[in-house]
């Protein structure tokens, strides 16, 4: 069965690495990639069956958890993750209260193994 | 002059550097007590007399700076510098104290060069660990004066990746300022190591 | 290297004063030294080959557990500074060894040793910091202290010059009311006894003003607060203008006064006018009071000029009692006098000296005084002053035929003949009798453009040259005007029959001594001009008080007195009916402001004369309403003069910026007060 995975981060080559990742370990993924919110809230349709979200916190215009917000609003996405390097606590405990969770930058395998299979 | 790079490429770079300040901001958060969240707007690859006007600081300013010598694939120097006044602020604002009052006494001086180390140490980390550099790296050291004592050991034909760094507290914003300074050898290696990693990822991408 | 056996390179390591410790990859113990067996208790054979986890508590998962991973895989080194971990290592003062309370902080540095590059190993070096700790957090305690102290010195200061501000008005404001009522007192019907008591009580309160000024000056000065005026002046004006106010009591006890101020060729200065005539009148006070004959002698003298700045030297000599030389010494100092007896009969706080000499000094010089007792004394000062922008202008010299000069005082005449050739004439003095024959003849000659003869000369010298210059004067057009050189007070004097027929024919110009350069000047020029006969050079101050009481008797003019004090009032209002004026009263600003408001359109005030302190609404605060407030718009361009018992600085200031016109001090100068009305009311 495949997946859908929505992969949204302003740098192409953090995308490009999550991409590469995501590839070799998920068989069969399908992969929609925005490198704005603005980005992929246009290109999420409502309703549209996304499994899994992977999102940078840290980006320029609409912040990761402000898209999050916003796609709630259009459907329901099971597995959200915000990706960052740096977790300040406050913004922690605001995403917890949402049901998100925190995956550390740089991705690598063991991570988005434990985040799928959780 | 990062055009010698191509805009993915400074991209990889950004991100690369990103991580890197963003995992400094961890662990400086776990140091001290205030909350502290670092951000970089963008990395420049500049000659050293650019990156100089770029700190905008006058001749005769004293300038607070931790810096740390590296050799191995590529050689050079790495720089942290702030204002004397901003890095009198960082410091008393970390240690909770009451503001030192003019000068960082030697023991406020050795706070100031573990939260330069915690950083440069980042992004050397990420450096290492995204191009697959060897480079051995030398212990940080303090280092106070005007803006020529502070480049002393770099030459005019050098270059500098030089980023800006805005720490956020609760109560302020200070400013601060990397540079990696290298001479054109070492800063070609440097680029072809970023050209290197990212041909690796959109090889890797596409397959 | 070679020569550095394995075994010296050990006792090295045992012998450093900072810990070593050496881990393997796994963070297992390789080597720890002497120091840190010392400092942890622990032994190195115990313990080679365990993980730093199970060796030291509190290592796992910590920053410096981090620190030597990052080293060993990354190469990074790390420098972990005491201030936000002081403690990472369980190492405790040496006999404490366990006890938690006495652990020492540790600054600690992480460095990869990569001689293997396949084994690589880190080393951690470990530094006891306590020491250093303490000293700063003394430092940093010692600062905090001084700053607390620098804080409390500031605070106590500006009580000081607040204590100062409020002493000087308070006492001020009475004594105003003392000399005021009895300038008063003294205009009204008073039997002779009354008079003289009257005067006496005059004479204590002024003595009682000039003590308190000098205590205060003291105080001021002591406090650093004394500040000097850097404004331009005429100095020759100024020694001029002291020297006349007081010479009057020198001439009354026979002594002559002589001012020499040839040497001030640049008189316009920048400075501090007031403090200089204070200065020269201490200094002339005693001279007169300590000298019972001769002569008292100011002779000015500039010793460097360059372009900016003159020295000036200032000499006040005099023929009295004399110092005993060895307690010159101690003059300046603060509160002593020459010795107890002279307490008694000269009175005197002992300031009066200390005070010029801070003044001296203030202003750029110093005073030393030279004396021996019986031998009289001679007191110099010198100031740095600098020199005005405005030109100088110079005497307009004559060039008229000689002048004959005879005087009775050796001084007097010496300053006159250097005097009068700086200005281009020739003098002729004679003052053997012998001669008096000779003189005559050459008198009836027209031989002289001026003569210049002091009125205490033999009276038959005087008839027998008023009688040749008559006969000279009868004989030409021209008449040769005599010049006589009188005391102040002429009214005792009787003068002889010639010389009053002389007056008659308007050949006679009496000039007050001691001479003036100016005023001989001017007395001079208009003789040889001959356009106007110039009367007596009167006293200038009186004149202008003399214009003053004219004015008062055209129109009704009304004049608005702000005044809380109830005897205060009463004294100006006194003074002001001296001269010849009324006045409306209020008791302050706010009844100020009403009074005005209800008169402005129908008679409005064309003067007001505004106290400075006064309950509910002050001086400044009355004045700036006049000034700005719409309400008052009509009245806002009344002309108002400050009266003001403050005498600090920047209370002159105070008063202009807040919109006054002019400024007087208490204790009112009667004449200064008559004067500034005038002057007024004019405009």
């Amino acid at each position: 069965m495949s997946k859908t995975i929505l992969v949204v981060d302003d740098s192409l080559v953090s995308r490009m690495m999550i991409k590469a990742i995501l590839q070799s370990h998920v068989e069969g993924v399908d992969i929609i990639e925005a490198g704005s919110g603005a980005e992929a809230l246009n290109k999420v349709d409502d309703n549209q069956a996304i499994d899994i979200a992977l999102v940078d916190f840290n980006m320029p215009g609409m912040t990761g958890l402000e898209l999050i917000s916003a796609l709630s609003e259009k459907l329901t996405i099971p597995k959200v993750a915000l990706l960052t390097a740096n977790i300040q606590n406050e913004i922690k405990a605001q995403a917890l209260a949402a049901g998100v969770t925190f995956l550390n930058k740089p991705i690598n395998e063991d991570v988005i193994a434990s985040f799928l299979h959780n | 002059m990062t055009e010698n790079l191509t805009p993915l490429e400074v991209d990889a770079l950004t991100e690369i550097f990103n991580i890197g300040i963003g995992r400094a901001a961890n662990s400086l958060n776990q140091m001290v007590s205030q909350t502290v969240d670092l951000t970089i707007p963008k990395i420049e690859i500049l000659p050293n007399i650019e990156a100089k006007q770029k700190l905008n600081f006058d001749s005769d300013m004293e300038i607070s700076a931790v810096t740390q010598q590296f050799s191995g694939d590529f050689k050079g120097q790495a720089l942290l510098m702030f204002s004397k006044e901003n890095g009198l602020q960082l410091v008393s604002l970390l240690l909770g104290n009451k503001i030192p009052i003019e000068d960082l006494s030697e023991l406020e001086q050795d706070s100031l060069v573990e939260i330069g180390n915690v950083i440069l140490n980042a992004c050397f980390g990420t450096v290492i660990n995204f191009l697959q550099s060897s480079i051995s790296i030398e212990m940080p050291e303090f280092v106070q004066g005007n803006i020529n004592k502070i480049f002393t050991y770099s030459s005019e034909h050098d270059w500098s990746l030089y980023i800006k760094v805005k720490f956020s507290l609760p109560s302020e914003n200070i400013a601060g300022h990397i540079s990696f300074i290298m001479d054109i050898t070492s800063l070609e290696i440097f680029q072809e190591s970023v050209r290197k990693f990212v041909f690796g990822i959109t090889s890797k991408s596409q397959g | 290297m070679t020569n550095l056996s394995n075994d010296i390179l050990y006792a090295t390591l045992n012998q450093l004063s900072v810990g070593i410790i050496i881990i393997d990859e796994q963070q297992r113990l390789v080597f720890f030294n002497q120091w840190l067996s010392d400092y942890s208790g622990m032994v190195l054979d115990e313990q080679e080959g365990n993980l730093l986890d199970d060796i030291f508590e509190q290592y796992q998962d910590s920053r410096l557990s981090g620190a030597c991973e990052s080293a060993l895989s990354l190469g990074l080194p790390a420098r972990l500074s005491h201030t936000f971990n002081p403690t990472p290592l369980p190492l405790y003062q040496k006999n404490f060894i366990g006890d938690k309370d006495h652990l020492i902080q540790q600054q600690i540095s992480v460095k990869r040793i990569a001689t293997n590059a396949s084994t690589p190993l880190c080393q951690i070096v470990i530094d006891n910091v306590t020491h250093m700790v303490k000293k700063e957090q003394t430092l940093q305690k010692l600062a905090d202290e001084n700053i607390v102290q620098r804080q409390k010195a500031e605070i106590a200061n500006q009580s000081k010059s607040q204590f100062l501000a409020n002493m000087s008005h308070e006492i001020r404001t009475p004594i105003n009311g003392v000399l005021g009522m009895l300038t008063l007192l003294a205009d009204t019907q008073l039997s002779k006894t009354q008079h003289h008591f009257s005067t006496l009580a005059k004479v204590s309160a002024e003595t009682l003003l000039n003590l308190i000024n000098d205590i205060l000056d003291f105080s001021k000065i002591e406090a650093g607060k004394l500040d000097i005026e850097k404004i331009a002046f005429n100095l020759t004006d100024s020694i001029a203008e002291t020297v006349q106010a007081m010479a009057i009591k020198a001439q009354q006890k026979g002594i002559e006064v002589v001012v020499d101020t040839t040497a001030l060729t640049q008189p316009l200065v920048v400075g501090d006018s007031s403090r200089i005539k204070q200065i020269i009148t201490n200094l002339l006070s005693n001279a007169i009071k300590f000298t019972e004959q001769g002569e008292i002698n100011i002779i000015v003298e500039t010793t460097e000029q360059t372009a900016e700045i003159v020295k000036l030297d200032i000499v006040v000599v005099d023929t009295g009692i004399g110092i005993p030389t060895k307690k010159c010494d101690e003059l300046f100092n603060a509160f002593t006098q020459v010795d107890a007896s002279t307490t008694r009969e000269y009175g005197g706080t002992g300031l009066g000296l200390t005070i010029v000499r801070q003044l001296c000094q203030l202003m750029g010089g110093d005073i030393a005084v030279k004396s021996e007792q019986g031998q009289g004394s001679q007191f110099s000062f010198y100031l740095t002053l600098e020199k005005s922008e405005k030109l100088n202008k110079p005497w307009q010299r004559f060039t008229e035929k000689p002048i004959l000069l005879i005087t009775t005082n050796q001084s007097n005449n010496k300053f006159l003949c250097k005097q009068l050739s700086l200005w281009g004439l020739d003098v002729v003095g004679e003052t053997a009798e012998g001669e008096v024959l000779a003189l005559c003849n050459k008198i009836a000659n027209n031989d002289f453009s001026v003569l210049v003869l002091d009125e205490s000369l033999d009276s038959s010298l005087l008839e027998a040259i008023s009688n040749a210059l008559f006969k000279n004067n009868s004989q030409h057009d021209k008449k040769v005007q005599l010049i006589l050189l009188t005391s102040i007070d002429d009214s005792q004097s009787s003068i002889s029959a010639s010389v009053d027929l002389l007056g008659k024919n308007e050949c006679l110009h009496k000039l007050p001594k001691p001479i003036i350069s100016a005023s001989l000047h001017q007395l001079l020029t208009s003789i040889f001009s001959s356009k106007s006969i110039v009367t007596d050079i009167v006293n200038p101050k009186s004149a202008k008080a003399s214009q003053a009481n004219q004015i008062n008797e055209s129109g009704e003019v009304r004049i608005l007195l702000v005044e809380d004090n109830r005897i205060n009032q009463e004294v100006a209002l006194g003074l002001l009916r001296k001269f010849g004026y009324q006045a409306d009263v209020a008791k302050n600003g706010i009844h100020a402001l009403e009074l005005l408001a209800q008169r402005q359109l129908s008679a409005p005030y064309k003067l007001i004369l505004m106290d400075c302190q006064m309950p509910e609404m002050d001086g400044y605060q009355a004045t700036i309403a006049i000034r700005t407030d719409n309400l008052y718009q009509a009245s806002s361009q009344v002309s108002i003069i400050a009266m003001t018992a403050n005498s600090m600085t920047g209370d002159q200031e105070k008063c202009l910026a807040a919109g006054m016109n002019d400024y007087l001090a208490k204790p009112i100068n009667p004449n200064l007060l008559a004067e500034k009305i005038a002057f007024w009311l004019d405009n």
